[in-house]
């Protein structure tokens, strides 16, 4: 039986995952023994493209296009496209409408985006099993919506995966954490990604995973911390070099955005750090002291904003804080100290962390693919429907046909019929959302139910709602009077149709067909070019920091390096990558260290955003 | 199942009665810990993830059995889910604005008033009496769901070939409260979110 494979597609990282003899690991990359990818992709100017690491270096350069987070972009529409995503995307403009990127002259829609991070998961997979792999399980955040979920699974099948389910992020992750062990209680898994934020409660007992109520929102994540960051020290640089161009310079954007990334990683170890900012056309680096203190200042807001859906989520399951026995810390950005902190005092208890928060969605994809499989019996997750379903009724109102936390799979029929004589069909707008008016919903789809013309109310039209277990939606309508059963296809308004998924297959499968080994051998030395320039500005800026020895052996590995790259090896490009990294680490460090003390009394973040 | 097998006890997925799905007896005071049982066990047996590499008719049954068994249990699980099932399941259905009950027509105006004024002068002296109120709704609340419990059992004790009739008024009157003092109840709290207390 062919294997079947986990994936988290993150809004920052993807992974992808498989279980062996009972338990999940993560597949790392063969050659450089990264585990995540960052969900990045890079279109560059000659047709090329990159995805994850490779594909950041490239937009270090400049050059090119390069679309990170992808994932906020899944299933909306130009109309949901925030004032931030429209400066941070190459979108075609459009007060509505699906979304799309312009890249080289050709348009590119979001899963196709994806697709590219799948394929490259793919490749790494097979590269390590030495096998085909084409079925998959890929999470979502639990509050995404039935257009987002349909996108992902376009993804998948872009990239040439049949996605067998689609599984919630918060509950893969509870999967992973082994929690069956505990016999029966109440858990809470905290999901802070890169860009979503979703919040379960489940119930367990005896291998089952229940899932009570799940609450989100798909708009709120790590990226608006860096965001926050990164502006600020855009402003600071704007102020203090006097050059308010850079605060409208999408490439300043990309630079500071990434700084802003890692100083809140070193922020979540050390109490202060130095933020760095590369300023087109000036020597050096534009620097500024941030401290913990200060950064959690700014982003405590943000942080804040996830308590809401916690106590909705506490409220639908109706359990109290103090009735939950474990909870669980998933996500990136849970590595921050104030978002523990505000989970602890939230829920008055230690929560969890012993699995690494980036890879354990993964890890439960797997188990869950495992399941699926036939690999395990043991456990069994009950997912839920995370926002209400339904359909406009007269006045422009919702009226929910299926609430929200119902248990999936989940099918409700409702009898339709005409309100004037000799209507030839009934127009039923899905819905989803939680508003009272239809205007404050997202809209799913539009479709026309044909009838028989007959005297008003004559015509008995049973539709049936159907939520498989992927949350996916679909509607079949039997005409009582004729018997005639029909299947209607749900659209979603700002999705693919299964003609443009085909022609986009086709066209990716020629591409596929080139080679192969050309496109990996131009990422290595992509990479290997990034590490040989950083190299280069290392040396400059701290000569007084290695000596003679040290600097003969990082010349002698830039060297080595540099002959490689000239070459078409790619294993050996690798080695001598890896070689020069290792020789210019320590070097790195005392830069670092050096420059924390130089700021220490110097400049402070809330100077520069005064 | 052992417990489903005996008496008049059937399980049949493919039911339109609740009850016969989850293979419980048909009784309105449910036992809590017996209808998770079979819920779980019944998870057990039909979850699509059990039936992944079956045939397409094999997948579609299990879907459609496993949507039945969810509905049932969501159904069976609440007490006024349930109610109002039995209700429409005997041919009545409860009316989507009912009239204020007669009952509660002077809690309702009152409160109604305090809100309206609430809202108006955002009084912190004014907030505090919504929330005296609020208590006497839950209190209201809380004293029709038992009453809701007694009779379920009175349903349980119905003999055979007595009318149902009194019964579904009783349960009408009843479910028909319930939704008032739950509106009220929403009310109240978008009341005290809206102005902050």
């Amino acid at each position: 039986m062919p294997r079947i494979l986990g994936i988290d597609l993150g809004t920052t990282n993807s992974l992808i995952a498989e279980v062996v003899d009972g338990a999940p690991r993560v597949i790392a990359d063969p050659h450089t023994g990264e585990v995540l990818l960052p969900s990045v992709v890079h279109y560059a100017d000659d047709g090329t493209v990159l995805v994850g690491q490779s594909a950041r270096e490239a937009e270090a350069r400049g050059t090119g296009i390069t679309i990170a987070s992808v994932k906020r972009l899944m299933g909306i529409g130009m109309e949901h496209v925030n004032a931030d995503d429209r400066t941070q995307f190459p979108l075609v403009e459009a007060e509505s409408g699906p979304v799309q990127f312009m890249i080289r002259d050709e348009i590119i829609t979001p899963p196709q985006v994806s697709a590219e991070v799948l394929r490259e998961l793919k490749r790494r997979a097979e590269a390590v099993l030495g096998e085909e792999i084409s079925e998959v399980v890929i999470t979502v955040p639990a509050y995404f919506n039935d257009s987002q979920r349909q996108a992902t699974r376009d993804a998948g099948r872009l990239a040439g995966l049949n996605v067998l389910r689609l599984v919630n992020e918060p509950t893969a992750a509870s999967l992973a954490y082994g929690l069956d062990k505990l016999d029966h209680g109440v858990i809470a898994v905290y999901d802070l990604g890169g860009g979503t934020f979703d919040i379960s409660l489940l119930r367990l007992q005896g291998g089952i995973f229940e899932v009570l109520s799940t609450n989100g929102n798909t708009r709120l994540g790590g990226d608006d911390f860096d965001r926050t960051l990164a502006r600020r020290i855009l402003e600071g640089a704007a102020k203090t070099l006097d050059r308010p161009d850079v605060l409208t310079d999408r490439y300043a954007w990309a630079l500071a955005r990434r700084e802003a990334e890692n100083a809140k990683i070193r922020l979540s170890k050390d109490t202060e750090t130095v933020a760095r900012l590369e300023v087109p056309g000036m020597d050096g680096d534009y620097r500024v002291l941030v401290t913990r203190d200060q950064y959690e200042r700014m982003i405590r807001e943000i942080a804040r904003q996830t308590l809401a859906p916690c106590r909705q989520a506490l409220k639908d399951a109706g359990i109290a804080p103090n009735e939950v026995d474990e909870v669980v810390m998933v996500g990136g950005s849970t590595r921050v100290p104030l978002v523990r902190n505000l989970v602890r005092e939230f829920f008055g208890k230690e929560p969890l962390t012993n699995i690494n928060p980036d890879e354990v969605v993964a890890l439960g994809a797997a188990v869950q693919a495992d399941i699926l499989s036939g690999g395990t019996k043991d456990m069994l997750l009950l997912d839920v429907v995370p926002l209400s379903l339904g359909i406009e009724t007269m006045g422009g109102v919702m009226t929910r046909i299926i609430h929200r936390n119902t248990t999936i799979p989940c099918s409700i029929t409702e009898e339709f019929t005409t309100p004037a004589d000799d209507v030839t069909h009934i127009d039923i707008h899905v819905l989803q959302g939680e508003r009272e008016l239809v205007k404050d919903n997202r809209s799913l789809a539009r479709f026309k139910l044909p009838v028989e013309p007959q005297p008003a109310g004559m015509p008995r039209i049973q539709v049936t709602f159907l939520i498989d277990a992927n949350g996916i939606l679909s509607v079949t309508a039997i005409d009582k009077k004729t018997g005639h059963e029909h299947t209607v296809e749900v659209k979603p308004s700002y999705g693919l149709t299964d003609e443009q998924v085909e022609q986009m297959l086709l066209e990716s499968f020629d591409y596929a067909e080139e080679d192969v080994t050309a496109r990996l051998l131009a990422e290595t030395r992509v990479e290997a070019e990034s590490l040989l320039l950083y190299t280069g500005k290392a040396l400059r800026e701290g000569p007084e920091l290695v000596d003679e020895d040290e600097r003969a052996a990082i010349e002698r590995a830039a060297d080595a390096l540099r002959k490689t790259i000239e070459g078409d090896d790619r294993q050996a490009i690798l080695d001598a990558t890896q070689a020069l990294d290792q020789v210019t680490k320590p070097l790195a460090e005392r830069l670092m260290n050096r420059s924390v003390k130089q700021l220490l009394l110097n400049r402070s973040m809330d100077e520069v955003a005064a | 199942m052992s417990d489903t097998l005996r008496g008049e006890i059937v399980h049949n997925p493919d039911s339109r009665d609740h009850f016969e799905v989850l293979g419980l007896p048909r009784r309105l005071v449910v036992d809590q810990d017996q209808l998770s049982r079979h819920y779980y066990r019944l998870s057990r047996t039909y979850h699509p993830d059990f039936h992944q590499k079956g045939t397409p008719a094999e997948r579609i049954a299990s879907l459609r059995r496993t949507a039945a068994v969810n509905d049932a249990h969501k159904t069976l699980r609440d007490p006024v889910a349930r109610g109002r099932w039995w209700l429409e399941s005997h041919g009545r259905k409860l009316g989507d604005s009912p009239q204020v009950p007669p009952e509660l027509a002077m809690l309702v105006l009152e409160v109604q008033e305090v809100l309206e004024n609430l809202r108006q002068s955002q009084d912190s002296a004014l907030a505090e009496q919504v929330h005296a109120r609020n208590d006497e709704i839950k209190d209201e609340l809380n004293r029709r769901m038992e009453m809701l419990e007694d009779h379920f059992a009175r349903w349980d004790a119905l003999p055979e070939g007595a009318s149902p009739e009194p019964l579904l008024d009783e349960l009408a009157a009843l479910l028909a409260e319930i939704s008032y003092l739950k509106t009220l109840r929403r009310d109240v709290d978008r009341t005290l979110e809206s102005v902050g207390a």
